[in-house]
């Protein structure tokens, strides 16, 4: 999953978007990878008003963006080396931005993806590029050779409790989360879904469906409208990374998450608090029903998460 | 003087401004407190994590009679700063407010 922001803007949210099909996350990280000279890591281009670069992210701790390419990274951006066809590639990203809003974002209220603002975006872009290059710009390093395969990050597994599900776990990603630009702003329900939206996600929000109860059935609600189904109900290969996700309460107060990690253990991150792998005892977690959960003392249930499950 | 009450995992934290009587009252009680050497306890992962306060030349986490602020440690035997902070939160937080106290309580 990817996420766009066009850095147009200095006081309203930027245009932004999520990317989720698969192949559409290919063929955007097929066209960057391919062009050689037209990366960049953000901010290394023009940063005063006006159009700056547009900005490509990953959503997901084990994401695979495969070959050369660094997550985060920009096209369009004066720093590239090779800038035409750098805003070339921004050019299609930025035109395809009308049809980009299935996936709703609070930026979208004040920043509709419309195509008033998509116009005003490449006329801004055009202005940038019209501008006197700066004094140095320093040349993207070489690419690395391509990766084979698939995400080396992420594995399926058979769920021992249901014969017949799959689902998929992946490499135990901490540093992801515990960065001062990150960890303040992502929970335990980001975590466990694995998405980072940087806006402490709460069940059923983006879905209208949230929740001030704090209990089992109620939770479970709140996120079974964002998506999620109970373990057992198979989740299809095309759901595509499908995560295992455990709940628990804090009766009348609090819930909390924890996702299963291809290390075996389960991995969750308390609120603001760092990503972590380790119980209140300071124990690894190897069953989210038993591990010592403080004030949380109700076990619930058992989730899985398909890729379809959004969350805000 | 912002304020937050770290206690959650999923829902938001209570966040409010603290009024400049009890700002300065806050101020006031650390000036009071001796230094103590950086206590051994990591924070717990899931519940109580303390009050975390910002203020514009002094930022700092109380805990369970610890005072992690500006890069030194205080000792609070009677746990004034967290009272005092607990006694703040408002009224829309009243039950936590009572939590924390009982927590307080136990800790003495």
């Amino acid at each position: 999953m990817l996420r766009i922001e066009i850095d147009m803007f200095s006081g309203r949210p930027n245009p932004t978007w999520l990317v989720t099909e698969d192949e559409e996350v290919k063929r955007v990280l097929g066209l960057a990878s391919e062009a050689r000279g037209a990366v960049t890591e953000p901010g290394e281009g023009y940063t005063g008003l006006g159009f700056r670069e547009v900005r490509i992210a990953t959503m997901l701790d084990d994401a695979d963006s495969g070959r050369e390419l660094t997550m985060p990274f920009a096209l369009g951006s004066s720093g590239a080396s090779d800038t035409k066809v750098s805003g070339e590639i921004a050019r299609k990203l930025i035109e395809a931005m009308p049809t980009r809003s299935e996936v709703r974002l609070l930026e979208h209220a004040l920043t509709p993806l419309d195509a008033k603002l998509r116009d005003v975006a490449l006329e801004w872009m055009d202005l940038t590029a019209r501008m006197p290059a700066p004094p140095e710009s320093l040349p993207s390093p070489p690419p690395a050779p391509p990766k084979p395969g698939s995400n080396p990050l992420i594995s399926t597994i058979h769920d021992p409790k249901c014969d017949k599900c799959e689902y998929e776990v992946s490499k135990f990603n901490p540093g992801f989360w515990n960065t001062s630009a990150t960890q303040p702003h992502n929970n335990c329900y980001n975590y466990a879904r694995n998405w980072r939206t940087n806006t402490f996600a709460q069940p059923g929000r983006a879905h209208g469906a949230m929740t001030s109860t704090m209990a089992c059935n109620t939770v479970t609600t709140a996120a079974m409208a964002d998506g999620l189904k109970h373990r057992c109900e198979c989740l299809p290969a095309t759901q595509f990374p499908r995560r295992l996700m455990a709940l628990v309460i804090a009766p009348g107060w609090d819930y909390h998450w924890y996702r299963h990690q291809r290390e075996g253990f389960w991995g969750h991150k308390p609120g603001g608090t760092a990503a972590r792998n380790f119980d209140s005892n300071g124990v690894v977690i190897t069953n989210p029903e038993t591990c010592a959960r403080g004030p949380y003392t109700n076990f619930c249930s058992y989730f899985y998460a398909g890729k379809s499950v959004v969350i805000n | 003087m912002r304020v937050e009450l770290d206690i959650f995992s999923g829902r938001p934290n209570p966040v409010w401004e603290l009024d400049a009587p009890n700002s300065t009252a806050l101020v006031t009680r650390l000036a009071s407190l001796s230094e103590h050497a950086p206590r051994a306890v990591e924070l717990p992962d899931l519940g109580y994590r303390g009050f975390v306060f910002h203020a514009e030349t002094q930022t700092g986490r109380a805990w369970r009679g610890f005072i992690d602020t500006n890069g030194r440690t205080l000792y609070d035997p009677t746990f004034a700063v967290e009272r005092l902070l607990a006694s703040q939160l408002p009224d829309i937080w009243q039950e936590v407010r009572t939590i924390v106290e009982r927590i307080l309580l136990g800790s003495e």
